[in-house]
């Protein structure tokens, strides 16, 4: 029996849902909603507290921001059981992990990048770090524009953590992780800490969707966790003379300390404009 | 861009003025409340207030000094006894909003921000630091409104800046600190040389101090012996000159009450830039002797005067200093002439000189006491050899 099952309640009201994702905690609707008209349906359930604090902590921020960079949140109700409900904007579009084969090219990955930081940067004036920004995290719209979701891990730096102090590894998708997160250095994790997980998928996407840390390609260490610890990636990508302008760039994304990465979004993205230009100038 | 030079003031600050004024050494003045009283600071000139810093100097919060009490924003005076949770709850904002409206009302160059000094690796440095002074002074100066760049003071001692997981915890929280602009670094050592000598030490805070230019932050380091000069290869923006050891050497002990004491006079002791060492005055005659002249020492008026035969060397007297003032920051003005690659360079010759004339020195049978003699250089060149392979200098 899947999670959808303990819904039937609600989805009687949708009899057009179409189920898009379901999983262990969550199942994804397609629907007609009376109000808003084509939306994404989520509902789901929880057994922690800090589940739903988690939950609440994405929408509150969704409600926050008015940006094309977010689907936008139209309802949000705890219902009895243990159970939730979201209804968010619908956007046509796919998940970057599926189309990453679309952005070898470097100045096409630059400019998702470009666009990734201007959407990231609403979080960060606001003092939040996404801290899950991964290719399954950004979804592609019809018009290229990407659009960030999954803001359930996002911490507010000047709200206390909902991390228990006793985890050996912060919340977050280990394989995208700086090393900071991995280490659940708490304290170290700041805005900079998306810089980290920009970095891996910029040289994904210019490395046909192989990740940088992969002891396959690294030739070290046992897994991409400990390849990420160590610092160890692929730096034979730049042998390829047309790639060798983003060399700095990367470098400083990758910094394996916050303080080595870019201090403001600012100077991040003054720097990827002038990658651009340098490598618009290469083609 | 050459390094901007600060007095440190503390004690006999009339000798510091005087060179700024008559001798032009210096750009800036750091003011150090614990040797003036309020009403002093408050009347210098305003250009003199304009070009210059106040440090607070909120090391022992809980300090009963004289004049520091002249200060009503003082944690101590403010919060009628200085005790860190009170203080915290219901004082550092009101203190931070003083303190920062003083600095402001003089017209200062930068607001600094005060630090509490914690000796060891406390885990709760950077949430106290943070709790008590940071966050309380950024609020003050977000309502009176800034109009000038923040500085945030910190005493790292050499432990702090050595153990790589502190000092990168440091390095992030201070980076991570968006509404500064730089930062006023004091290094505690202790036990404190006459010149640093600790390899690791030397090539890890060149490596901090660099890691925070990187990032963009105006980089002040306060209380330098001559150490500045080794110092000015990771591109700070501003170093310090003082006159006494105490004021080149920081020690919390000075901080601690008033002097009741009789003073412990030092040896008088010469800077002599070609050595890039500071040479016990009695061994000045022997090194004439040998070498038939004084041409190794810095010529200056100074030099002029001391150089006679009727001169009182003494401790306590301005020419020592002001010599030291004029020569020094004429050799970092020099050497920051310079930049990267060419600055390692040029400080490595300057160390190899200086190597070699101390061996020829010795070859004439001057033997030099431990805290006149080139011991401390191979230290630095090994620790400016080290940064230089970071750098890719090397």
């Amino acid at each position: 029996m899947g999670i959808a099952e303990n819904f039937q309640d609600i989805l009687a009201t949708f009899p057009d849902a179409q189920l898009l994702k379901e999983g262990g905690q969550k199942a994804v609707f397609l629907i007609s909603h009376p109000n808003y008209g084509k939306s994404v349906l989520k509902v789901g359930t929880y057994s922690r507290p800090q589940t739903l604090e988690r939950i609440q902590r994405e929408v509150r921020t969704l409600r926050e921001i008015d940006s094309a960079y977010y689907p936008k949140n139209f309802d949000f109700q705890i219902l009895p059981d243990n159970r939730f409900l979201i209804v968010e904007q619908y956007v046509d579009c796919i998940p970057l992990s599926s189309c990453m084969d679309q952005y070898v090219d470097p100045a096409k990955a630059l400019m998702l990048v470009r666009e990734l930081v201007i959407g990231l940067k609403i979080l960060w004036e606001k003092q939040i770090v996404h801290r899950d920004i991964k290719p399954d995290n950004i979804l592609i719209a019809s018009n290229g524009r990407p659009i960030i979701i999954d803001l359930g891990i996002a911490r507010l730096l000047d709200e206390e953590s909902l991390t228990q102090t006793i985890a050996l590894r912060g919340p977050a998708t280990p394989f995208y992780a700086g090393p900071e997160q991995l280490l659940n250095r708490k304290a170290s994790i700041d805005i900079r800490t998306d810089q980290f997980n920009l970095g891996i998928i910029l040289l994904q996407l210019l490395m046909k969707g192989i990740h940088p840390f992969d002891p396959a390609i690294v030739c070290a260490g046992e897994n991409i966790v400990e390849n990420i610890l160590a610092g160890r990636w692929y730096r034979g990508v730049f042998t390829n003379p047309h790639l060798i302008c983003l060399q700095p760039l990367i470098e400083k994304l990758l910094g394996k300390e916050p303080y080595m990465r870019y201090r403001s979004p600012d100077n991040l993205m003054r720097r990827i404009d002038e990658c651009l230009k340098e490598v618009k100038n290469e083609c | 861009m050459s390094v901007e030079i600060f007095h440190q003031l503390g004690f006999r600050s009339q000798w510091n003025f005087q060179s700024l004024n008559n001798d032009h050494v210096g750009n800036s003045i750091i003011l150090a409340p614990s040797h003036m009283e309020r009403n002093e600071t408050e009347s210098l000139s305003d250009s003199l207030k304009r070009i210059s810093i106040f440090d607070p100097q909120f090391f022992l919060p809980n300090v009963q000094k004289r004049k520091l009490a002249t200060y009503n924003f003082f944690p101590d005076v403010i919060a009628n006894g200085f005790q860190t949770t009170e203080y915290n709850e219901g004082y550092s904002e009101e203190c931070a909003e003083q303190c920062i409206a003083f600095q402001k009302s003089n017209d200062f160059r930068m607001f600094i921000i005060p630090t509490r000094y914690v000796s060891g690796m406390s885990s709760n440095f950077i949430p106290q630091q943070q709790q008590l002074f940071v966050t309380p002074f950024l609020n003050a100066i977000d309502r009176l409104g800034k109009g000038r760049p923040t500085l945030l003071q910190l005493v790292l001692n050499d432990d702090m800046v050595k153990d790589q997981e502190y000092s990168a915890d440091l390095l992030n929280w201070i980076t991570g600190i968006s509404d500064i602009d730089g930062v006023y670094l004091i290094a505690d050592i202790n036990p404190r040389p006459k010149q640093l000598r600790d390899i690791d030490y030397l090539y890890a805070y060149l490596r901090f101090i660099n890691a925070l230019v990187v990032n963009d932050l105006y980089v002040l380091l306060g209380y330098l012996n001559t150490e500045a000069a080794l110092l000015t290869l990771a591109s700070p923006n501003g170093v310090t000159i003082g006159s006494y050891e105490n004021l080149r050497m920081f020690n919390i002990r000075n901080f601690e009450s008033d002097d009741t004491g009789t003073i412990h006079g030092p040896n008088a002791r010469l800077y002599v830039s070609r050595l890039l060492q500071w040479i016990d005055t009695n061994y000045l005659g022997a090194i004439v002797r040998v070498l038939g002249n004084t041409d190794l020492f810095d010529d200056n008026h100074y030099k002029a005067l001391m150089f006679t035969p009727s001169y009182q060397w003494h401790f306590s007297k301005p020419e020592l200093y002001k010599h030291y003032f004029l020569v020094f920051s004429q050799q970092l003005q020099y050497i920051t002439g310079f930049q990267g690659v060419e600055r390692y360079h040029l400080l490595c010759s300057l160390m190899d000189e200086a190597l070699h004339q101390f061996a020829h020195l010795r070859e004439l049978g001057v033997v030099l006491d431990q805290d006149s003699d080139s011991s401390h250089l191979p230290a630095w060149l090994t620790a400016a050899n080290l940064f230089a392979v970071d750098q890719g200098w090397r």
